[in-house]
């Protein structure tokens, strides 16, 4: 099939009329996901969870190594509980190494005028930054995962200026999906500082040891704590390691960063042993003159917490899903400016 | 809490703080249906910090509550074994019988290591007294470093005199602030969303108003008869049942002014100056604004049903209405002249909840080729089943004339958010848990309803005519068609 977009819409217009016993038509989003072929499967899962609950049509340019590319054209419809149809319009881009299916003239025209266009961008930064200008110019929200950008070779930095160089405009916003994985546990630190008699230990904290956990999620969790409470960087020192890691003899690898709290007093934020969420966490929190708070956390579902004040209790503590983020990216109009700035102080 | 800098970025002024939750009454079906599910939603979505304490007569115990709340979120998806167990361990039980001060003595007990109290009322409405008493007399009800919070389930009263007995009776213990009234119907997003339609949009508010607006018609229709409810049904009615409470928050929803802000007191106080703009209908106006009647027996989907007086604890001879028809003025600037009609019933042709507002014709009408079927503009808020807004206007038939026929804008929620919306009672329990009284109603809207529909049922009281039937699986009787023919409209279909 070629890329004639009347052909296209008349074509997604008879397979969702097959598709959709109710014929329904209703599109509230245009959600363009860039993946490649790594990322591809990830991104369809995600979609499947949006599916059947918001009205969409999803653009999906996948970067292969075949040589021409490809467009596809398919519509699902789920029946909500009212047995009514809400369906994606799917056209699936595959771009090869003629570069025709990434170009803006591509899928720029299929795009639906006056709905929202989310963007999904499942691929390195490094190299594409002509896509990512375009995408910049139709996007009201562009979605990353920054754990899968370093895992696939970006540095913080690179993702850092990606994210700020598309952040501030009019109506534009940036999400990324491990700080939005990370929201339960910052949840659940910001909980544990709640009664009053815990509230000023906060300015107490010597150090925060994160153990587990993916090591982007570690880096922006560690990163918010010491944004918010106002801790400055202090010059990484030759024996520790520095900022980009170092050695902990009984625990492995270790990224052990350095900091002056508001008294002046020298603090710090450990992540060791980084792992998958799913093999679970702990969080030790180490202060000036208080006994300490242990936070551990497992597949289970539970995060078990000692030291905080009240009796050792468990609470509940899910991760949420990859699809359930998407979906909620897609409703919000969260302000990240506290992202950027966590992000600004692990950039460095 | 505000000076905690980590709470920056999260849901800024939603967050629960620890509490206990005080359940009368836990052993009954509400909780089991409705309490635990929302509770233990409300748990696995972040609100952890709280306990459960089930105070009833029934011998149960903590073993007995827990055991049996396994089964209650059984059905509740998306949990871990480790989750579930987590949340039932905040579950206690205090055995005592409403009237018992000894039970209320051991309150505190269970609430130590807490600030903040709810105590739920989800007991029948004449265990309120008791419960009420003995917890104000206790000094349970004193805000001493936390919050004490009352939720208290409908009826309100049933009429204007037992509903003022009621909230003078909560204002002897209780501040307004610390009293939530439960009205699920104000729980559901579609019934939310009317505001959000009418002050989020620009373009209704400039002609929600006589001088565009013919009428409204507000109807709240249910396709099944009393069934087993037939002895509450005989001392309530359908005014008591459906109108005074959930119609009229539809009614004060739509007819209300603009609020300052989205504050509670704001949107509740436009709310309550709407209802006290109703003109009274006293006992002389009743034939003239008001229709009841009751169900016939007859067939519905290929079944004989029974007639309202042939029904379980039903009397033969009843006079409680299964229909209430009425028309209604708001005498304000906004709704001069324009007539509100309300209906609501059992055994009609189909569930059916919505608000219909009907625009005036053009002021002069070119188009002369009508259809038969052409309607006056109509913007209908679809409250169930098909949830969602339909503006129905009228277009050019394609072809050489200039022939119109009515067509629909659409905006169904089903085929734009496919999922589920959140179960009211979750809402309104996360409301109350935080101190979001919005959707909960106030004393003077309580008593505003109640003063209104008092009047027409102690005219009905008074009225010794036959009370007019109406078929099964009908629109209603043909005495509320005749209601509003006298206006010069009809009934929406059902």
């Amino acid at each position: 099939m070629n890329f004639d977009p009347e052909r296209v819409e008349s074509e997604l217009a008879e397979i969702q009329k097959q598709s959709s016993p109710t014929e329904a038509r209703t599109v509230i989003l245009n959600l363009l996901v860039v993946s490649n072929e790594e990322t591809r499967p990830w991104a369809e899962r995600a979609l499947g969870a949006v599916l059947g609950k918001r009205a969409a049509r999803v653009i999906h340019i996948v970067e292969t190594d075949g040589e021409k590319s490809e467009i596809s054209l398919s519509a699902r419809c789920y029946l909500d509980h009212e047995h009514k149809s809400v369906c994606f319009q799917e056209v699936l881009i595959e771009n090869g190494s003629d570069k025709v299916g990434a170009a803006p003239g591509s899928w720029t025209p299929l795009l639906i005028r006056d709905i929202p266009v989310y963007v999904l961008w499942l691929t390195p930064f490094s190299g594409r930054q002509a896509l990512l200008d375009h995408v910049q110019e139709q996007a009201d929200k562009l979605i990353i995962d920054s754990e899968y950008a370093v895992g696939a070779g970006d540095t913080p930095r690179d993702i850092y200026r990606a994210a700020t160089g598309v952040m501030p405009g009019e109506g534009f916003g940036i999400s990324d999906l491990t700080w939005q994985r990370m929201l339960p546990l910052r949840s659940i630190t910001a909980h544990l500082f709640d009664p009053p008699e815990l509230a000023s230990s906060l300015f107490e904290l010597e150090t925060v040891e994160l153990e587990g956990g993916p090591p982007m999620y570690g880096a922006l969790y560690l990163g918010w704590l010491a944004n918010r409470l106002g801790w400055q960087p202090i010059a990484p020192r030759q024996e520790t390691g520095g900022a980009n890691g170092g050695e902990d003899r009984e625990n492995g690898p270790a990224s052990t960063r350095r900091y002056r709290d508001q008294q002046g007093r020298e603090v710090a934020t450990v992540h060791r042993a980084p792992a998958s969420l799913t093999e679970g966490l702990s969080l030790t929190m180490r202060f000036f003159g208080r006994e300490h708070i242990d936070l551990s956390a497992k597949p289970d579902g539970c995060v078990w917490i000692e030291g905080a004040g009240e009796e050792s209790h468990s609470e509940a503590f899910t991760v949420p899903g990859d699809g359930e983020m998407l979906l909620a990216e897609i409703d919000a109009a969260r302000n990240e400016t506290l992202y950027i700035a966590a992000f600004g102080l692990i950039a460095r | 809490m505000s000076n905690n800098p980590l709470r920056f970025g999260l849901e800024a002024g939603r967050e629960a703080q620890p509490l206990v939750i005080f359940i009368f009454g836990v052993t009954g079906d509400l909780t089991s249906r409705k309490l635990m599910p929302a509770l233990f939603s409300l748990f696995l979505k972040g609100m952890t910090r709280f306990k459960v304490v089930g105070f009833a007569r029934r011998d149960w115990g903590t073993d007995g509550l827990r055991e049996r709340a396994r089964s209650m979120i059984a059905e509740v998806p998306g949990a871990s074994d480790g989750q579930r167990e987590a949340f039932i361990e905040r579950l206690e039980y205090l055995q005592s019988t409403f009237e018992d001060p000894a039970g209320y003595a051991r309150i505190d007990e269970y609430a130590e290591g807490y600030a903040n109290r709810i105590y739920y009322l989800s007991t029948p409405p004449n265990a309120y007294r008791d419960i009420i008493e003995q917890l104000g007399q206790k000094g349970l009800g004193e805000q001493r470093g936390g919050f004490r919070r009352l939720l208290i389930e409908k009826p309100f009263g049933r009429d204007y005199a037992s509903a003022v007995e009621l909230n003078q009776l909560l204002a002897r213990y209780f501040d307004e602030e610390q009293i939530f009234r439960i009205d699920h119907y104000l729980g559901k997003e579609t019934v939310q969303n009317i505001m959000l339609l009418r002050f989020g949009n620009g373009m209704f508010e400039p002609i929600w108003n006589s001088n565009y607006i013919d009428h409204i018609q507000i109807t709240v229709a249910e396709k099944v008869g009393v069934g087993t409810r037939g002895g509450y049904f005989e001392s309530a009615g359908t005014l008591r049942d459906m109108v005074q409470n959930h119609m009229f928050q539809l009614l004060s929803l739509t007819a209300m002014e603009p609020p300052n802000d989205l504050s509670p007191d704001s949107i509740r106080t436009e709310k309550v100056k709407a209802m006290q703009a109703l003109r009274p209908i006293t006992f002389r106006d009743i034939h003239e604004h008001t229709v009841r009647a009751q169900y016939e027996g007859g067939i519905v989907d290929g079944e004989r049903v029974p007639g309202y007086r042939d029904e379980e604890r039903v009397s033969p001879d009843s006079r409680t209405e299964t229909y209430a028809a009425l028309r209604v003025y708001l005498d304000t600037w906004r709704w001069s002249g324009v007539p509100i009609f309300m209906r609501s019933g059992k055994r009609l042709l189909r569930k059916v909840s919505e608000i219909s507002v009907h625009f005036k014709e053009p002021p002069r009408q070119l188009f002369t080729n009508r259809h038969p079927s052409m309607n006056r503009n109509t913007l209908i808020i679809r409250i169930q089943p098909e949830e969602g807004i339909t503006l129905n206007m009228n277009a050019k038939i394609p072809g050489h004339t200039t022939d119109m026929r009515p067509v629909n804008m659409d905006f169904a929620y089903g085929t734009t958010f496919g999922e589920a919306t959140l179960e009211a009672y979750e809402r309104l329990l996360f409301d109350a848990i935080i101190g979001d009284a919005t959707l909960y109603p106030r004393r003077d809207e309580i008593e505003s309803s109640w003063a209104f529909i008092t009047r027409i049922l102690e005219g009905w009281r008074r009225d010794g005519s036959p009370i007019p039937t109406y078929m099964p699986g009908s629109s209603g009787p043909e005495e509320a068609r005749r209601l509003i023919a006298s206006s010069h409209r009809k009934w929406r279909k059902l």
